[in-house]
């Protein structure tokens, strides 16, 4: 990296000679993430050492990025620890410490450098410090940030991109409810761009079968949210899907944490990810049709349920079409249908809309409408609480 | 000032704080990035940092554009005019796989 230049340095030059242009022009040269093996314009230890030992007197590093929070993501190959250990056994010719970001997607602030008065001569006197943001402070300013370019303006809308397939609820109902559904495709060619640097990092650990469902899921629940609250695509990044661990469990039900006074549910079947975003509780299923017990259909509806429904179905799009009717109203609940105490009766009223009440230990907890589309392979419920239930919605199917 | 983590070096109880590596929209490696101007409102707003470098790939565009920005609103960062380079090699070796997938 090229610091204070005045004018362009022709690119693909090697190493030494775009210093030595760097330090014709007074500017400062920089090594970023310079053992981030990952990253293939990364100079890696020989690279470094072949500007540090040079003899000539205009190449030599004026800093090192030791800390690079891009790099720091990762979790294989330490590249920032390693880079530490690098810097402490060669600093007399790596120059300043250097803490950097890395940012493509407006991250930034995350890990900075520190100085005092005057940067350039700061870095040149080696008089610099690494300052690592803490995450908790840094989501209390986004949503500062998001209220600033996204002013409050809740609504139900389009989102960008994607094809409409089907706009629900023409009666009148209230609250703003954004739905999305993705189709993962390769995940080793995603863009990953729409992550936040917490959520690359939770990625990274997954296994290989677990990532496709659980992109499409998050940038499904993120297009949501981006259709409800106003954010556009280029801010993804600065939010994070996060889940709120519950009692005895593992998991929990996703949230945002820069808008925690929304609800939020997503949902995934093997690639098609499934997020839905209201200001009322609101809850989403996404199931592939595919063979089942014959025993669960009568395990999951009770023999009224089963008789409301109309022929023509076999019985294993039967059985996932009530199944993701209740687990997306189980969700909406945030109990969760594996509860043993949570039971939801649905009532067909038209078409596809059922009307559902939930009892928990027996007591009437609440009311709720449900949706249920066929596509393809999938069914896909949205639910959401009668009370207050939404205007006007539609689903998009990127 | 936010709360932060000391890693590593000297501080003090005065110092300001620079990021140095921040890609816009026009680094050719950024899909969804931001432009340099929304990016200098964030470091101002939100990162609350006194000096902001734009490290588009082979480009000093971006870091122009931010410094215009920032100079016509007269708001209090320094921008750093920046250039970040692709290493040779690994250009060789995007121009040889480059190769290959042709002939795939």
């Amino acid at each position: 990296m090229a610091l204070y230049i005045k004018q362009d340095i022709e690119p693909d030059l090697t190493s030494a000679e775009t210093v030595k242009r760097i330090h014709r022009q007074r500017g400062l040269a920089i090594a970023p993430h310079p053992l981030f093996q990952r990253i293939h314009d990364s100079l890696g230890e020989e690279g470094v050492l072949s500007v540090a030992k040079s003899i000539d007197p205009e190449v030599y590093w004026d800093g090192f990025d030791i800390f690079n929070a891009g790099a720091a993501a990762v979790t294989r190959g330490f590249p920032n620890e390693k880079a530490l250990a690098f810097y402490l056994q060669h600093q007399d010719e790596l120059g300043a410490p250097i803490g950097s970001t890395d940012s493509h997607g407006g991250l930034i602030g995350q890990a900075v450098t520190s100085y005092v008065d005057n940067l350039p001569d700061a870095i040149k006197s080696k008089d610099t410090g690494i300052l690592l943001l803490d995450p908790e402070e840094f989501t209390a300013r986004l949503a500062t940030l998001l209220e600033t370019l996204c002013p409050k303006r809740l609504r139900p809308g389009i989102i960008a991109r994607g094809e409409r397939i089907q706009r629900l609820h023409r009666s009148r109902i209230k609250q703003p409810l954004g739905v999305a559904v993705v189709q993962g495709g390769r995940h080793e060619e995603a863009d990953l761009s729409f992550l936040s640097l917490r959520e690359l990092g939770r990625y990274n650990l997954l296994t290989e079968g677990q990532k496709t469902g659980w992109l499409a899921s998050r940038l499904a629940l993120k297009l949501a949210y981006g259709n409800v609250t106003g954010l556009p695509a280029d801010l993804f990044p600065m939010i994070s899907v996060d889940n709120k661990i519950q009692p005895g469990s593992y998991s929990g039900p996703p949230f945002i944490s820069a808008n925690p006074n929304l609800h939020y549910s997503l949902s995934h079947s093997e690639t098609v990810g499934m997020g839905g975003v209201s200001s009322h509780p609101v809850g989403v299923d996404i199931e592939k049709v595919i063979a089942r017990s014959h025993r669960l259909l009568d395990y999951i509806a009770t023999p009224g349920e089963q008789a409301q429904e109309e022929g023509g179905l076999d019985r294993h799009q039967l059985v996932t079409r009530i199944w993701t009717l209740k687990e997306a109203i189980a969700k909406g609940t945030q109990i969760g249908i594996s509860m043993r105490d949570l039971v939801v009766q649905l009532s067909r009223q038209r078409g596809d809309t059922y009307a559902a009440k939930v009892y928990y230990r027996g007591k009437h907890l609440s009311d709720w409408r449900a949706e249920v589309f066929h596509r393809g392979d999938y069914y896909l419920s949205i639910a959401h609480q009668l009370e207050d239930t939404p205007q006007d919605f539609a689903i998009h199917w990127q | 000032m936010f709360v932060m983590f000391e890693l590593f070096g000297k501080f003090y109880p005065n110092q300001k704080l620079a990021e140095l590596h921040a890609h816009s929209s026009l680094s050719k490696d950024t899909v969804n990035g931001l432009s340099p101007e929304r990016l200098v409102r964030i470091a101002v707003e939100v990162a609350k940092i006194d000096a902001l470098a734009i490290t588009d790939h082979d480009s000093i565009v971006g870091s122009r554009r931010a410094r215009n920005y920032a100079r016509r609103r007269q708001l209090p960062i320094e921008i750093i005019l920046l250039q970040r380079f692709q290493h040779q090699v690994a250009m060789w070796w995007l121009y040889i796989l480059s190769k290959i997938s042709n002939r795939i």
